[in-house]
Parts: structure tokens; C-alpha cells; sequence
């Protein structure tokens, strides 16, 4: 048994629920107040939540229609129509029989400030024709659905939405409403619909026809489909006495994390947000939250996300009171492969943010190349290391890559170093660098010569003063932006060890940029 | 290849001649990797370890001269002079495993690490976690500042280490010691790498530390010793290594090995 509960907008404020006559309805912005429920400042929707709040009085199992709910075959409501339906079925023991169950759902509903349509049917198709359909409180006794519904007009499935759920392949155009249609065949009621054959319905109309054809007749078209309740995913708890440092905040993170984690697993929800909310004996809020980088719910992973946040970012005060709400989606489904060792989201998060928390959160990632041949040039992106086996080389070319076999090490600041030249070849390195004594050439490679960025306006003045002030170096891989204009030598000394060396042409600076290994 | 027992052989109550049985029954069905752990001790003489416990270096010569490559589950070291190629060969290592899709990890405690160079050895970047510590190669720092810093960012390193071998799910990491003073890694407590290879020696990650002198190998793990190189860069696509074990009886022999991109 199912009653439906339907509130008609009113005749003298139509202006108020319904956009203005010549409104834009294409534009989103005059669409947003009527289809979004949590918006509480329009009182449309305030109303919607009150039907919706009352419905969930009488029963759990409570499903809305019109905005909220436009799934196949859900009928779509027009805008600023508000419908509910509910499954009345285990009220008979407490409240009666049906007319009695819709009496005092009317009456609830008028102690609400609603004037709402009422009718209790064993079909919820039929419950809610005739709650659009008649005005007061309705009640059929099961089995004379269709006769009930007979009389309504065929209009009824156009304000209903049915044709947004039309065929593709139908001979209607979809979103056409239905009623001329059918009227110049001359149906005027559903019980004129439902009386036709539903072989030359089906011949002529499809699908569609058939479908409005049981929603005529009052036909069950689909189970109840109850809409969950917006719960909120938060523990608090004030504190007898302030609290300072990670450590004893860690038990308390743990005693509000462990309950909340129990009810997302029991709701099967993943949290994609942390939000820590400590309050500070100076009344101040301490607010921070950590994006999650996959739904999660383990207790200790967030435990040690947040106190790993924190501990970047610690507050100024003794804490009075901790705070914890998630946002939350629904639960993750993964499928690991047989073969690929996988770092699993909430491992790698973890991890990640370990590793930030020691290093800096700038200094942990994946390499990448750019495209330049800038030296020493690279980038940092994130590390998620794909769960496929294909290779993902950066396809871009770079010379300094197919020099050798070997490998660099870089000095990211490069060493300042004099270098003695005989037929513009280096002979000789020498620095001031502890470690880098340098010597005599044993066997120079190159030079490499490179240059880039000179075209930039502010290049040609960065070039002329680093050329009247020949003592200040310009270090060929600093600044991203400042033009660079060297050569690059390998050159082999004679404690063994190969270095390379470049001469930046503007400045006639010498620099060890680094080690060949 | 031994010979399967027979399952209806006499069972002999001693707890030796039992557990002689087990390892035969379990060895002719492969799974003898379940008597110590996920990888297994190697004994010279005994079976081939099976290649999927071991994270070639990608240059075949050297593969040869470790039987497959660097163990899993164990603490490896390449080790050599500057220039000796000790770096390529963990890159190359590096670049092996990602094009087998596992992740990888580079610490880098002095922020060294150039990817330029690297991508020569089909490096896939994406499944590198590359940690890059502070760069301390300024050249107007004080001797004790720098040695302040060059502490801090050793320590930091190993810390970073400990945290991904923890954390699990790489094929191999690379603990880059190259430029780090030998003083600065002597003040570490030696407990410092006993704990890293406890953490790893039931897991599948090879870890390797690289350095110039001889650092660490836990007791399944090798040492690769890198010699001096000529020094030239005409011939820096050669190296010359030479394989230690801690279980097998290890010969003078150098092995000179081709280091080419083709090679990988």
C-alpha cells in the first residue's frame, strides 16, 4: 500500500514557485532555486523539505519525485510541483485502515502549514495520478485502481513528464507532449487510453505507448526506490582540559575517527575529505582540511593523514575542542591485477604525505622532462604511478639525453670554477669548492653549445648588465625565465672523475655543473 | 634437478631426516621459497633462484656475473669511485624495473638527480618517486655548516628510505650515497641499516644503496664494486665491476662490462 502525497503550487503565487512568464528557463541561474533542495533561503524548496520531513514521519521508505528523482520511468514532475511517495504498508497496525492512515496524513500535513493532495492506493502509479488528479484524500481499495483512475484526464500525462521517457525510435518526437496526440485520436481520459488494444498501441507508438498505457491503467511500473536521508558524517568532542602537542591529540583523533570510520563502512561510504576543526582556548578555530586523493576509510590512515597535516601546519594554541567531519561518496570497488604490483590509494597517500611532512611537499614527486633544452631543466609532477604496463617515456627529444650512456650529477647551484684554455680548449679546472679541487685536463669532449630564451623582451637588458658587470655569474640553469647562452664540455682530471664544466658566452663565466657517473 | 620422494616413502621420525623431506617434496614442486620467506637464501650449488626474486640491472654482462640480477627482500650496494658508472648502473636498474610497469624509488638526499641525463635509459618517470633533499653544493658555506647540513639532509635520506620500504609495493629503491662524505655516513648508527633490512627482507623490494666505499649488504644481498675508470668520455660506455657475496665463494674475476642504452 502506497500513499502519495502531492502539493499543488498555489493558484495566487505562482509567481513565487514558478519562473516568471517569459523567463528564461534555458538560463541555469533561474533553474537553480527551483531544482536545488538544499538551497533553504527559497521558500519552494522549504516547503519541498517539509513534505519530505513529514513523509519520512510516517515511514522510512519514502521516495521523492519531480527534481530530485528522474530515473526511467520515475515520472518527472513539473518544476514547482512537489510530490512524495511513501510505503504505508506497516501502518496498518498503528494507525488503521488506509482512510485512516491518509486522514491523519492530511492532518499532519495542515499542522504543517501544507495543503496537500492525499491518496492512498496498492499501486504507487496510481497513488500518485490521483493525488494530481484529485484534491483532498483519496483512497482506492486494491483491485479498483483502474477503475479510479478512469475518469482523470489525459492531460494528467503531460503534467506527469511521461513524454521526457519517450522512444528515441517512437513516430513522436521525444519531449512532444502526449495529449494532443492522443486527443485527436479522440481519447480524452486514461480510462479511453487504457481500453485501447496494446498490440496497435505498441504498433503505433512503440514502447511509449505501452508505458503510458500501464501508467493509465494504474500498473505497478517499478519497485519504490527509497531516497537515503543526507547524513552527516561528524564527531566531536570538547575537551576537560586543553591539550598541547601532536601526541595527545593523536588518542583524541583516534577515539573520533574510529565510530566515524565504523558508520562509513557500515553505510558503505569513503571519505574524500578530511576536515579538522580545533577550537583553541582563545576561542579561536584552527581549520584544516586534507583532500584525499581516493575514498577511504580506515581509522588509522586518516588518523595519520590529519596529525601529518597538522604537524605542518600545528596551531597556536592549547586545543579545547576537536572537530572531525568527512565528505563522503560512495564506497571503492578495486580490482587489483594478478601481475602489477599496485601501491594501493590509501598506502600511497600515506606515503605521500610522510614524505612531505619530512622532505617538504615540493621536494616528493615523479620526474618529468620539459620542452627544453634548458640545462639541468626538469619538472615535478605528482607521483601516481599507472596501473598499466605501458611505458610512458616523455616522447620529447632532447640531445643532452643521447650524450652518453652515463648519467649526471647535477650540482643545482653550479660551482664557480677557473678554467685555463689553450686553442680554446679547457686545460685546466680549478675551484674554491671543498671537495672539487679540480686539476689538470686529462681529456676534454665538446663543446656543447646551447642557447635559449634570448628572445624574450626582458632577456636583452638581463643579457647587457650581465655583460657591463662581467664579476656577477649567471649561472646557466637559474632563473626559468632569463635567457642562457653556454658551452658544455665533459672533461676527464685527473683524480678520475668526469665533470662537466660549461662557459655561459655572456658573462665568460666558468661553471662545474656537475659529475659524470 | 632433484628427485621428487616418494609420498608413500617411510616417514622417519627425526626432526632432520622430516624436515629433508619437506624441503625435496617442496623444491621438486618450486615452492621451496616458502621455507625462508618470500626469497631464498642462495647457497652456491643449490638451485637457481627463480628470476622473478631477483631485479636485473638491465646490462646483461653484469646480470651474468649476478645470476640474474639484485636480489629482492635484501640490502644490495654499488659502490665505486667517482665516474665509475655506479649511478648509471642504478639507473639502469631503475629504468629495467619500470619498464616491467613495477614503481620504483630514488631517494636522493643531495638532490642530485638529473632527469635529463636519465632519460637515455628509457626511464618511464611516471612510476619513479624520486625524494630530493636539500642541495648543500654551494660553494661560500662554512666547514661546519656545510657538515651541519650534509648531516641533516644524510639523515633525512635514510628516514626517507625507511618510510618507502615501510610503505611497500616498489620494485626497487635506490638510496643515492654517492657524493656524501664516508665521515657523515659512519656517524650513522650501523643499527641503522640491520633495521632497513629487517624491514624489507620479508617483502619483494630490492633496495640498493649506492655509494663509494662499501656501506652496507645485508646477508642475501651483493656488492657491486665498480673500479676506477679511465676517466675518459670516450670510454665511459665501459665499466669494470666485480660481484660480491656474503654465501659463495667469490673470485678476483673482473668482469668488463658494455654500459649502452641498447644495453637496457
Amino acid at each position: 500500500m502506497f500513499a502519495c502525497l502531492y502539493l499543488p503550487p498555489p493558484a495566487n503565487s505562482g509567481e513565487a514557485r514558478r519562473p516568471a512568464r517569459g523567463a528564461n528557463l534555458a538560463n541555469p541561474t533561474n533553474r537553480t532555486n527551483l531544482t536545488n533542495p538544499t538551497n533553504l533561503t527559497n521558500p519552494t524548496n522549504l516547503s519541498f523539505l517539509s513534505l519530505v520531513q513529514l513523509a519520512r514521519d510516517f515511514s522510512p521508505r519514502v521516495e521523492t519525485h519531480g527534481a530530485l528523482r528522474q530515473a526511467q520511468g520515475a515520472p518527472s514532475v513539473s518544476r514547482g510541483d512537489h510530490v512524495v511517495t511513501l510505503d504505508v504498508s506497516g501502518l496498518g497496525s498503528l494507525i488503521g485502515e488506509p482512510r485512516a492512515i491518509g486522514e491523519e496524513l492530511r492532518r499532519a500535513a495542515a499542522d504543517a502549514g501544507l495543503r496537500v493532495h492525499v491518496a492512498v492506493a496498492a499501486t504507487s502509479t496510481a497513488a500518485i495520478l490521483l493525488a494530481h488528479g484529485r484534491a483532498g484524500l483519496t483512497v482506492v481499495a486494491p483491485g479498483d485502481e483502474a477503475r479510479a483512475i478512469a475518469p482523470l484526464p489525459i492531460d494528467l500525462l503531460d503534467r506527469l513528464g511521461l513524454s521526457a521517457s519517450i522512444a528515441p525510435n517512437a513516430p513522436v518526437a521525444p519531449n512532444a507532449p502526449i495529449a494532443p496526440n492522443l486527443r485527436r485520436w479522440g481519447l480524452k481520459t486514461l480510462g479511453d487510453l487504457a481500453a485501447l488494444p496494446s498490440s496497435d498501441l505498441s504498433a503505433r507508438l512503440g514502447q511509449a505507448g505501452l508505458r503510458w498505457q500501464k501508467w493509465a491503467r494504474g500498473d505497478e511500473m517499478r519497485p519504490l526506490v527509497p531516497a537515503g536521508a543526507t547524513e552527516q558524517f561528524e564527531e566531536a568532542l570538547d575537551l576537560e582540559w586543553p591539550i598541547e602537542g601532536l601526541e595527545p591529540l593523536s588518542f583524541v583523533l583516534a577515539r573520533l575517527l574510529d565510530p566515524l570510520c565504523d558508520r562509513l563502512e557500515r553505510r558503505d561510504r569513503g571519505a574524500v575529505a578530511l576536515r579538522v576543526t580545533l577550537k583553541l582556548v582563545s576561542s579561536a578555530l584552527h581549520e584544516r582540511v586534507v583532500e584525499l586523493p581516493a575514498p577511504m576509510r580506515d581509522a588509522r590512515v586518516l588518523r595519520t593523514l590529519a596529525l601529518l597535516d597538522l604537524e605542518s601546519n600545528p596551531p597556536s594554541e592549547a586545543i579545547d575542542r576537536v572537530a572531525i567531519a568527512v565528505d563522503v561518496t560512495e564506497g571503492r570497488v578495486l580490482q587489483f591485477g594478478l601481475f602489477a604490483r599496485a601501491l594501493p590509494a590509501d598506502t600511497l597517500a600515506t606515503l605521500m604525505a610522510r614524505l612531505g611532512a619530512l622532505m617538504g611537499a615540493d621536494r616528493v614527486g615523479a620526474p618529468a622532462l620539459v620542452d627544453t633544452y634548458r640545462p639541468g631543466a626538469f619538472a615535478m609532477a605528482k607521483f601516481d604511478p599507472p596501473r598499466d604496463f605501458t611505458n610512458h617515456q616523455s616522447p620529447i627529444p632532447n640531445p643532452q639525453s643521447l650524450r652518453g650512456s652515463r648519467v649526471l650529477r647535477r650540482f643545482r647551484s653550479p660551482i664557480s670554477a677557473r678554467v685555463a684554455l689553450e686553442h680554446g680548449r679547457p686545460v685546466r679546472v680549478t675551484t674554491d669548492r671543498r671537495g672539487f679541487g679540480g686539476g689538470h685536463v686529462e681529456r676534454a669532449e665538446g663543446p656543447w653549445r646551447s642557447s635559449g630564451d634570448w628572445w624574450r623582451a626582458s632577456a636583452i637588458d638581463d643579457r647587457r648588465s650581465s655583460i657591463v658587470n662581467r664579476r656577477i655569474p649567471v649561472a646557466p640553469n637559474a632563473p626559468s625565465s632569463s635567457p642562457w647562452n653556454c658551452d658544455e664540455w665533459d672533461v676527464a682530471l685527473r683524480d678520475g672523475a668526469t665533470y662537466r664544466i660549461s662557459h655561459a658566452l655572456d658573462s665568460d663565466a666558468w661553471f662545474v655543473e656537475g659529475l659524470v657517473d | 634437478m632433484p628427485t621428487a620422494p616418494a609420498l608413500n616413502e617411510p616417514y622417519a621420525p627425526s626432526e632432520s631426516k622430516g624436515r629433508d623431506h619437506l624441503e625435496a617434496l617442496l623444491r621438486h614442486r618450486q615452492l621451496d621459497h616458502t621455507l625462508w620467506g618470500l626469497t631464498p637464501v642462495p647457497v652456491r650449488g643449490s638451485d637457481p633462484i627463480p628470476t622473478r626474486w631477483l631485479v636485473p640491472t638491465g646490462i646483461a654482462p653484469l646480470d651474468a656475473r649476478l645470476e640474474g640480477g639484485l636480489p629482492r627482500g635484501h640490502l644490495s650496494e654499488v659502490v665505486g669511485p667517482r665516474s665509475s658508472g655506479r649511478l648509471a648502473v642504478a639507473v639502469s636498474a631503475l629504468a629495467g624495473a619500470t619498464s616491467r610497469g613495477e614503481a620504483v624509488a630514488l631517494i636522493d638526499p643531495l638532490d642530485m638527480f638529473d632527469p635529463v641525463s636519465a632519460a637515455a635509459h628509457h626511464i618511464d618517470f611516471p612510476r619513479m618517486l624520486w625524494v630530493r633533499g636539500e642541495a648543500t653544493s654551494s660553494s661560500r658555506v662554512s666547514l661546519s655548516l656545510e657538515y651541519g647540513t650534509l648531516q641533516k639532509s644524510l639523515d633525512r635520506g635514510v628516514k626517507a628510505l625507511n618510510i618507502v620500504l615501510q610503505a611497500g609495493g616498489f620494485g626497487l629503491v635506490v638510496l643515492d650515497l654517492g657524493e656524501v662524505a664516508t665521515q657523515a655516513i659512519k656517524r650513522l648508527p650501523y643499527t641503522t641499516w640491520l633495521r632497513l633490512q629487517r624491514v624489507i627482507e620479508s617483502s619483494d623490494t630490492a633496495c640498493v644503496l649506492v655509494g663509494s666505499e662499501p656501506i652496507a649488504r645485508s646477508s642475501g644481498g651483493v656488492t657491486v664494486l665498480l673500479a676506477p675508470g679511465s676517466g675518459l668520455p670516450a670510454e665511459a660506455s665501459f665499466i669494470t665491476a666485480r660481484v660480491v657475496r656474503s654465501r659463495a665463494i667469490e673470485s678476483d674475476h673482473h668482469v668488463r662490462v658494455p654500459l649502452s642504452a641498447a644495453a637496457c
